[in-house]
């Protein structure tokens, strides 16, 4: 009884050292990656290597305490039996210990053989390996450190939104640490790379305006996926949506670009626009209700479809007989234009407008009501009378025809031509900024912006002169990839939101309250 | 000479479709096991990604094969830990790992892209990999347009067979024979039709889970690796390009059975190479982008079709898309 009780604590006092050590370890091996001493035990390789009888002796202490240190970690893999007697046991934690440490100085012995290798892919950085590796086994033992003591899993009462604010900005922190470490992976300096974002998106005075300018569209796909989502119609078309709206308004403006005033132009533009958008919106939430097709996969398939639409203009009818046979549409006339309020086309208002009326819409009335009943259980929304296929095709005309004036507002307002990449990736960030905010449509807008600022940002980042690495700068991409480690991390936070984790050892004390 | 513009059609549809049939294997093996995993195209992206750095910088065709594999592998171990393990939602999770692979698709192969031309190369997988990507023909030209032998019939055929068709059609077999005939392919269909029963069983619905998820990565994987020598082994912006969409498609279209996978991507390999070899005489120029329409068109199509309330859903795993959790009410 005795000895289990010694073990028992002997083995909390290693676990909490094993953790110390390997959380300095990744600290130390991250910190100083680039350099020989990478990680505190390559350092001791290296005074073995390079220093006198001193340098030796240092060396072979910091091995052996280092290696007894990280090696009590083993004492994780000794079942929680007490079937093993003391002695029994120390000897098996002794022979676990030895094999690790041969592993430990088999690893700092590969980082010499093989010490750097520079590497063209990570930006020209010297990579060593060993620290790599060392930086790898500290994770996995410290992820056994935890499996060890995970019993399981229990669903918890849904927190409040104060109560969920230090999980989600975890989530966020999260997110941004790991970008960091993918711009840093690359070979590139992340402080100095936020820094360029920041100042290419909202630092000077043209960036802010084209960042508003492009935050339109975006706000606006917001609303779209968000009142679609609220249902639980997983609207992924908004793209197709967008260039149909797009296509119709650009109907508008190259037959009849001359003939209408132009204050009769735009709004017939808009209605466009918004019939467009809602006509695409409706096809699949028509086939979900008739014939109960998966609505992601119809309205992607749509997406793609209406991409090929607008090719077969631009190389068909619509295209610019200026330039022949190079297949593309002509510019707007002036008449199309939006008019520039402050630099930036007055679509902001639109999308102003559009904005309150949908948090209005969602949160005020009967029709909002009924969306979210019909989001959370069809089956109540049909015992209260709700007519739930009439609602379904209704919220999705809104939501196509938000987002087919989203596309008019960006052609008109910033693109003056019909293309193909007028949806570009708002298609996608729009369902990532909807699920960042749970559908919150004010949350939304500032979120969207925040989103296109970054868009903007990272497209300065691609054209730099200072943060290039051999000639070759960040990709625009990388801002698509940070708003996706965003969402994932996001997404993983919401584990630990409905679900509570139950660790071993909680022991029942005599008076049978849980210690 | 339209024949052979047919077996030319038929060889070059085989080619196509071979992703999407690779891309459909995987996604059925994880359906089938109740994971929905919209996140196809990402993985796709991703892995080709991978493959053309590695490719490119070891040249080794064994180590392109194997950073592919594992590239699809990791992306759906990530995939199957959000969703198996912290539970979120499949759908978005599948969004956002498209969302996330088809970004880094595009910025690390701008990247690559970027700092070959900075060191004055081109990024782009050898020749002794691209062997991989030809096919079986000797290469026989047609001397006269008239009388054709039928040793040049057969030649056009076998380029479209390469080793990624002969794959693809191997483990679609393999599949069918696993879900159909072994006990563990019972127990994987068990855990996607009605997971608590199967659990009530004893069979882990975690580790069905997870193994069908990064088997069907791998597989994933190899398509993603075939995407890139489609175009030549370099990086395109876009290079997914809605093929995996597709391939996602294609398995509502194959009804979840490996077998009509198989044809089904014929199909739709054919459909996705038809502009390019047919030149449909009643349609006026520039009219290409109706063709290339096509393979979404009939994908819709399939999508009413198979909806239907006397379809219902045939085939397809009663339990897939929700996240399992023991202790549920």
């Amino acid at each position: 009884m005795n000895m289990q009780k010694i073990h028992l604590s002997r083995k909390r006092i290693f676990r909490f050292i094993a953790a110390l050590f390997c959380l300095f370890q990744l600290a130390a091996a991250f910190l100083f990656r680039s350099t020989e001493a990478g990680s505190v035990a390559a350092s001791a390789r290296a005074l073995l290597a390079h220093g006198g009888v001193a340098g030796v002796i240092t060396g072979v202490i910091t091995i052996a305490v280092l290696t007894g240190l990280v090696l009590s970690t083993a004492l994780l893999f000794l079942p929680n039996a007490t079937r093993f007697t003391g002695r029994f046991c120390a000897l098996f934690t002794l022979c676990v210990q030895a094999a690790f440490s041969v592993l430990l100085l088999l690893l700092c012995w590969l980082g010499v053989g093989a010490p750097a290798r520079v590497s063209a892919l990570f930006g020209g950085e010297r990579v060593y390996p060993a620290n790599y590796v060392l930086l790898l086994l500290s994770a996995v033992i410290l992820g056994l450190l935890f499996v060890s003591r995970f019993e399981r899993i229990a669903k918890k009462t849904p927190p409040t939104i104060m109560q969920a604010l230090p999980v989600r900005l975890l989530a966020i922190l999260g997110a941004v640490l790991c970008s960091m470490l993918m711009i840093l992976l690359i070979g590139y300096n992340p402080l100095a790379a936020f820094e360029q974002i920041y100042k290419g998106s909202i630092g000077t005075k043209n960036a802010m305006t084209i960042t508003m300018e492009r935050s339109i569209p975006m706000v606006l796909g917001t609303m779209a996926v968000i009142v679609a989502f609220k249902m639980h119609f997983w609207n992924v078309g908004v793209a197709g949506q967008l260039t149909m709206g797009a296509i119709f308004a650009s109907f508008f403006a190259y037959q009849l670009g001359n003939a209408l005033p132009h204050a009769v132009l735009i709004p017939l533009m808009f209605v466009g626009g918004a019939v467009g958008g809602a006509f695409w919106g409706f096809l699949p939430a028509y086939a979900k209700v008739r014939w109960n097709t998966s609505e992601t996969l119809f309205a992607l398939m749509l997406n793609y479809i209406a991409t090929y639409i607008v090719q077969l203009l631009r190389r068909g009818p619509w295209e610019d007989p200026m330039m022949p046979s190079f297949g593309q549409c002509p510019m707007f006339v002036d008449n199309a234009r939006l008019t520039k309020i402050l630099g930036c086309s007055s679509g902001w208002i639109a999308a102003l407008v559009i904005l309150i009326l949908v948090t209005v819409y969602l949160q005020c009335t009967r029709h909002g009501f009924e969306i979210r009943v019909v989001g959370e259980q069809e089956k109540t929304a049909e015992y209260l009378g709700v007519p739930v296929k009439r609602v379904i095709v209704r919220t999705m005309l809104i939501s196509g025809a938000i987002a087919g004036i989203a596309g008019m507002l960006k052609i008109s307002g910033a693109d003056f031509k019909l293309n193909e990449t007028v949806a570009g990736d708002i298609g996608f960030t729009v369902i990532t900024v909807a699920w960042l905010v749970k559908l919150n449509p004010l949350a939304g807008a500032a979120v969207a912006v925040l989103f296109s600022a970054m868009n903007k940002g990272c497209e300065s980042l691609s054209m730099s002169a200072t943060l290039r690495v051999n000639g070759v700068n960040i990709p625009s991409a990388s801002a698509t990839v940070i708003i996706g480690i965003l969402l994932l991390f996001v997404l993983g936070s919401e584990f630990f939101l409905t679900y509570r984790i139950v660790f071993k050892g909680k022991r029942i004390t005599k008076g049978g309250a849980l210690k | 000479m339209t024949v052979y513009v047919l077996v030319a059609l038929l060889a070059a549809g085989i080619k196509a479709g071979a992703p999407l049939l690779l891309g459909t294997l995987g996604e059925i093996l994880t359906e089938k096991s109740g994971s929905l995993n919209m996140g196809v195209e990402g993985v796709m992206g991703i892995s080709a990604v991978a493959a053309l750095a590695v490719g490119f910088h070891t040249g080794s065709i064994a180590l392109t094969l194997l950073a592919a594999v594992l590239a699809g592998m990791l992306c759906c171990l990530v995939y199957s830990f959000m969703t198996v393990t912290l539970k979120a939602n499949q759908l978005i999770t599948g969004l956002s790992i498209s969302i996330l692979g088809g970004g880094v698709c595009n910025m690390m192969g701008a990247f690559i892209n970027n700092s070959a031309k900075a060191a004055k190369t081109t990024a782009r997988l050898n020749s002794s990999v691209m062997r991989l990507f030809s096919g079986l023909d000797q290469g026989l030209a047609i001397k006269s347009e008239e009388s054709i032998p039928f040793a040049c019939y057969v030649d056009k055929l076998l380029s479209g067979i390469n080793f990624f068709v002969i794959i693809s059609v191997i483990l679609a077999i393999g599949m069918w024979f696993f879900f159909n005939k072994t006990r563990p392919g019972l127990h994987l269909r068990a855990v996607g039709e009605n997971p608590r029963a199967a659990d009530a069983m004893g069979i882990s619905i975690t580790a069905y889970r997870y193994l069908a998820s990064v088997i069907g990565g791998a597989m994933m994987g190899l398509a993603g690796l075939f995407v890139c020598m489609n175009v030549g082994g370099k990086w395109e912006y876009n290079l997914i390009g809605g093929q995996g969409w597709l391939a996602v498609a294609l398995v509502i279209f194959a009804r979840w059975n490996p077998l009509k996978a198989i044809g089904g991507s014929l199909i739709f390999g054919i459909l996705l190479r038809l502009f390019l070899h047919v030149k449909l005489s009643f349609l006026p120029d520039n009219c290409e982008a109706l063709l290339m329409m096509l393979p979404y068109v009939i994908t819709l199509i399939t999508l009413i079709l198979s909806g239907r309330k006397k379809n219902a859903g045939a085939g397809a795993p009663a339990g897939s898309g929700s996240n399992f959790f023991r202790e549920d009410r």
